[in-house]
């Protein structure tokens, strides 16, 4: 073993026992880690809103590009909701930001997420694959057909558009589950490698 | 209680310490368990190997602390193959601690004699998400007039080469979902769709399924999922590193949970069928 002298390391190291401590049951020490957390969190995001701001508003604003001025304005005026007579303000960059956002996702939403999504679907049906694809796509569909009620000898299309709906949450619930476990490994790679140099 | 009530209650306490120790000790002595590589893994590799070197990369370290072992192999392994290519690389982040994950897998390039600002530059963060992302697409500099490291960007040789986003080779996103950043649908939408950039994804294992159907669709050139496909590519670029470190452990946690599962079930059926028979 060579554990780390590093103090960083072991505030991390002590800070992930705390964390893993509420396994066994809801304790003081885990608590303070977690204040500590959303303190911590909090005042990273400050600096880095800081920074942001001084890389991407203030040095080009200083470096001549005044026309920077009118966003700032539009940013303060995101803070007027905390003055209750002005609070009425900070709707217009609100609407400038829902807008534009609006607009920019358009610019591709259609064609990425409509349209090549569907030609994705239309394939030649000589594989195995082609073919779940194809039948997937339409039964899945024709469980949220909503018009009208599929009965009898229909009836078994949204039953099977529902398993395949269901074998596709059973493989995203697998993927969450190996994204978890590798959030525990991460930690105890940290906690048996870096901290204890086992 | 018999038996097959046990199994169905059994403490969760009982089980977390399992788990620890199906991860604790593949970690602290590795069972060399091996991993293949899957198709999809490969098909991302065979694609970044067919850019020609000496291109350039926009890589956005789109995550949060908590995904970095998910990503962060993912992304030193794809470096290595770049760095071998020469193919320079310019890193963005759409979250704030993506800016110092960059900082720390950039290094690798420096084993292939990348210089920094001619060869690699880490922008920084930008706020705003996917608006951001497309005036970045349009004009990088106007964006980031500074890099993280404090440098005036418009004095650095590579972003001197790039004036949009048509200027690079490939685009990709290391991406742990939209939340807070820019996600992998607004990466189709501006590096793809808008500037018909070929695109690559690594992303954590929760994203796997809802992404992979940008790679059926030919919209995506590749996807890495999860520690596992960071794995897959060490083996690739013959660099073993952390992702293949940790699949020992992942592959036993699964196991336990697979085996968990079977019993929880069996038990329950079990006891059902019991409990229907003495009716």
């Amino acid at each position: 073993m060579n554990i780390s002298t590093n103090v960083g390391v072991w505030i991390g190291a002590i800070a992930a026992l705390g964390i893993y401590s509420v396994l066994i049951k809801d304790n003081p020490f885990y608590r303070l880690v977690e204040h500590i957390f959303v303190g911590a969190s909090a005042g990273i995001a400050i600096v880095t809103g800081v920074q942001t701001f001084k890389s991407q508003a203030w040095s080009p604003l200083t470096g001549g590009q005044w026309v920077l001025i009118f966003p700032m304005l539009l940013g303060v005026l995101l803070y007027a909701r905390y003055v209750p007579q002005y609070s009425y303000l900070n709707r217009l960059p609100l609407s400038l930001m829902m807008g534009a956002g609006a607009g920019v996702a358009m610019r591709g939403a259609v064609e990425s997420q409509i349209v090549g999504q569907l030609t994705a679907t239309m394939v030649k049906l000589t594989t195995l694959d082609a073919w779940i694809i194809f039948l997937g796509t339409l039964l899945s569909l024709s469980y949220f057909f909503l018009t009208y009620k599929l009965e009898g000898g229909a009836a078994w299309a949204p039953r099977l558009g529902r398993y395949f709906m269901m074998a596709a949450f059973g493989a995203a619930f697998g993927n969450t589950v190996m994204g978890r476990v590798s959030a525990a490994i991460g930690r105890f790679q940290f906690i048996f490698l870096e901290w204890l140099g086992m | 209680m018999d038996i097959l009530e046990k199994l169905q209650n059994i403490d969760k306490r009982v089980f977390y310490l399992l788990m620890a120790l199906a991860i604790a000790i593949p970690t602290i002595s590795p069972l060399g368990l091996g991993v293949d590589v899957t198709p999809a893994v490969q098909r991302t590799f065979d694609f970044v190997a067919s850019l020609p070197d000496g291109g350039r990369a926009v890589i956005g370290f789109d995550y949060e602390p908590g995904d970095e072992i998910d990503l962060n192999p993912q992304a030193k392994a794809i470096l290595h193959q770049l760095g071998a290519k020469k193919i320079k690389v310019v890193a963005i982040a759409s979250f704030p601690a993506g800016a110092m994950f960059a900082e720390q897998c950039l290094a690798i390039l420096e084993e292939y004699g990348y210089e920094y600002g001619k060869d690699y530059v880490n922008l920084g963060h930008y706020a705003g998400g996917e608006a951001t992302l497309a005036a970045f697409a349009n004009n990088p500099t106007a964006i980031f007039a500074k890099d993280w490291r404090g440098n005036d960007t418009s004095s650095l040789p590579i972003m001197q080469e790039v004036k949009s986003m048509k200027d690079f080779t490939m685009a990709m996103t290391l991406n742990d979902g939209p939340t807070g950043g820019t996600g992998t649908h607004e990466w189709v939408r501006q590096a793809v769709m808008a500037h018909n950039v070929p695109l690559i994804m690594g992303v954590t294992g929760v994203l796997a399924a809802s992404n992979e159907t940008y790679v059926q669709s030919g919209q995506c050139k590749g996807i890495l999922a999860g520690l596992r496909a960071a794995a897959e590519y060490e083996q690739l670029v013959n660099k073993l590193a952390e992702g293949t470190v940790g699949m020992d452990a992942q592959s036993m946690a699964h196991l336990l949970i697979v085996i968990f599962v079977v019993l929880g079930n069996a038990a329950m059926f079990l006891s059902k069928r019991a409990k229907g028979g003495a009716a």
